[in-house]
């Protein structure tokens, strides 16, 4: 990218390159297909209304990780999401199966989670982490250590981990 | 090794009709989302709250029991003289260390604003009104005909939703084909079985609707009635958004459950505070910092930003109280002050009004 103000055809561009993996860090945040599609149609507003002028691939990844987590916990907040329950739309996504290994993760608190999905399944360093959640390295990394034991420990009473 | 349990989930995608829909939303429209999160409402079953079977029985057998016994004098003596009697969720907080006063204490979220048009927040959620279910929220005596909830302070006042009856059915075995509608009492799902369709219970919620009267002034809040309820979208969808209603106990109920009817909004007042502007300093320095990609200061900004409207919280609520008169059937009538106050919990994520005797 060029430090102009981004083109209609560029920002649809990066939209749609990044739109599945803006889905992908609000569902496993916020466990609803509806809740996580309100929230990547969020990030996308909000990155069309930035009007950005400038940026690198992994920063640009890492801003919409940080804008949609920041959502998401908006989302936790909210009034409208304390009171209202989601359908079970779990069947809405299109690779369920792929799922099992997210089901797993949701049985660990936020911290645990979002940093084990971050780092296994979009590929983040722990550097990169510790700079989205604003957290020090090390904090990042005992809580990827932490975060594996408990997983461990879940695969292994689900009976899908064998030490 | 645990990481060969994490697959790559590049198959998980969104539907290329939706993504459609998310590109063009972007490109073409400044408030589609609002469309947008209006659609997926209508994909949720969404009641506002439900009252469990459990208590529904206790609170049946405690009518049953009670009703036919006058309340004695060391209870008067023991409720300061009052023939009646308010408790919230005192039961739940033991634990908080609160002071002995405290009856009820809420959890609110800092995210509820509505989405104002041609106000100072134009394009932007405005997020200063804090929003907190005063759940457990009963009120018990004798003969009590009618009971008027009331707030005279500026920046407090009510969002009301009457709930229907509701008779629990089992929740692990709600699926698609089970006729019953899901509901949700305090983050806790609930299957009420006894409405088989929306339109049941909508029915039963006009029903219920009917006794409630007198809530139709709004002087507490700066906004009017069509800017919170017309260009809105989070927060408030109550039927009644006033400072003042009036619940009429046609059933002669002894104990008025009132449990997640009553959401108390504490609004920031336009003045010039401060913390106000330091507020919507805040917020543009995160709005600035994301749009110059400073990847991570969000928390750091988000965090200041909650405790400012924290302070904005307390400034409001400071010596704010809300009245409870109760009209009794021989023509009497009580009225006690019920004071309000706050507290943080884990780091300043969580903000917390509480309710006192006073």
């Amino acid at each position: 990218m060029n430090n102009d103000v981004l083109s209609r055809d560029e920002a649809e561009k990066i939209i749609r390159k990044y739109v599945d993996m803006i889905f992908r860090v609000a569902y496993q945040n916020v466990k609803n297909y509806h809740d996580a599609q309100d929230i990547t149609q969020e990030v996308c507003i909000a990155f069309v209304a930035k009007n950005p002028n400038y940026i690198d691939d992994n920063k640009l990844k890492n801003w919409f990780i940080t804008v949609t987590l920041n959502k998401c916990r908006d989302l936790h907040k909210s009034a409208w999401h304390r009171k209202t329950e989601p359908l079970n739309d779990e069947i809405a996504l299109r690779e369920p199966e792929a799922f099992n290994v997210v089901n797993e993760l949701w049985k660990l608190t936020d911290k645990y989670r979002t940093v084990l999905y971050l780092h296994y399944f979009e590929d983040l360093t722990v550097d990169e982490i510790a700079s989205i959640l604003h957290k020090s390295r090390n904090t990042v990394g005992s809580w990827l250590t932490r975060g594996r034991k408990k997983l461990k420990k879940i695969l292994i009473e689900g009976g899908t981990y064998n030490d | 090794m645990i990481k060969d349990f994490f697959r790559p989930m590049d198959n998980i995608r969104l539907d290329k009709k939706v993504v459609d829909t998310i590109v063009f939303n972007s490109l073409n429209s400044d408030n589609k989302i609002t469309e947008l999160k209006h659609k997926n409402k209508r994909k949720r079953i969404t009641i506002i709250a439900a009252v469990a079977a459990v208590l529904a029985v206790i609170i049946s057998l405690s009518f049953i029991i009670n009703i036919k016994s006058e309340q004695t004098a060391s209870e008067k003596t023991k409720n300061g003289g009052y023939s009646f009697t308010l408790t919230a969720n005192a039961a739940e907080i033991k634990n908080k260390k609160l002071g002995s006063n405290v009856i009820g204490a809420f959890e609110g979220g800092s995210s509820c604003g509505p989405y104002l048009k041609g106000q100072e927040g134009v394009g932007r959620y405005i997020d200063w009104f804090q929003q907190f279910d005063l759940s457990s929220f009963k009120i018990s005596g004798d003969n009590i005909k009618s009971v008027t909830v009331s707030s005279k302070t500026k920046g407090v006042y009510f969002n009301v939703t009457p709930i229907p009856k509701i008779i629990e059915g089992d929740i692990s075995k709600y699926n698609s084909t089970q006729s019953g509608l899901l509901v949700t009492l305090g983050g806790r799902s609930v299957l009420a079985t006894n409405y088989k369709t929306e339109e049941e219970y909508n029915k039963a919620r006009k029903e219920e609707m009917k006794k409630y009267s007198k809530a139709d002034t709004l002087n507490n809040s700066q906004y009017t009635r069509n800017q919170l309820t017309g260009a809105s979208y989070s927060g408030f969808f109550a039927d009644f958004v006033c400072d003042s209603f009036t619940y009429n106990n046609t059933d002669k109920n002894r104990v008025i459950d009132l449990d997640y009817v009553i959401e108390l909004t504490v609004e920031s007042v336009q003045t010039k505070d401060n913390n106000v502007a330091k507020y919507l300093k805040i917020i543009n320095e995160i709005e600035e910092n994301e749009n110059n990609y400073t990847v991570g200061i969000g928390n750091t900004d988000r965090l200041k930003k909650d405790s400012c409207l924290y302070k904005i919280l307390k400034a409001v609520i400071n010596k704010a109280t809300i009245d409870v008169t109760v009209n009794y059937y021989n023509g009497k009538s009580e009225t006690k002050s019920f004071a309000l106050g706050s507290y943080q919990e884990d780091n300043g994520w969580f903000t917390w009004l509480t309710l006192s005797e006073m």
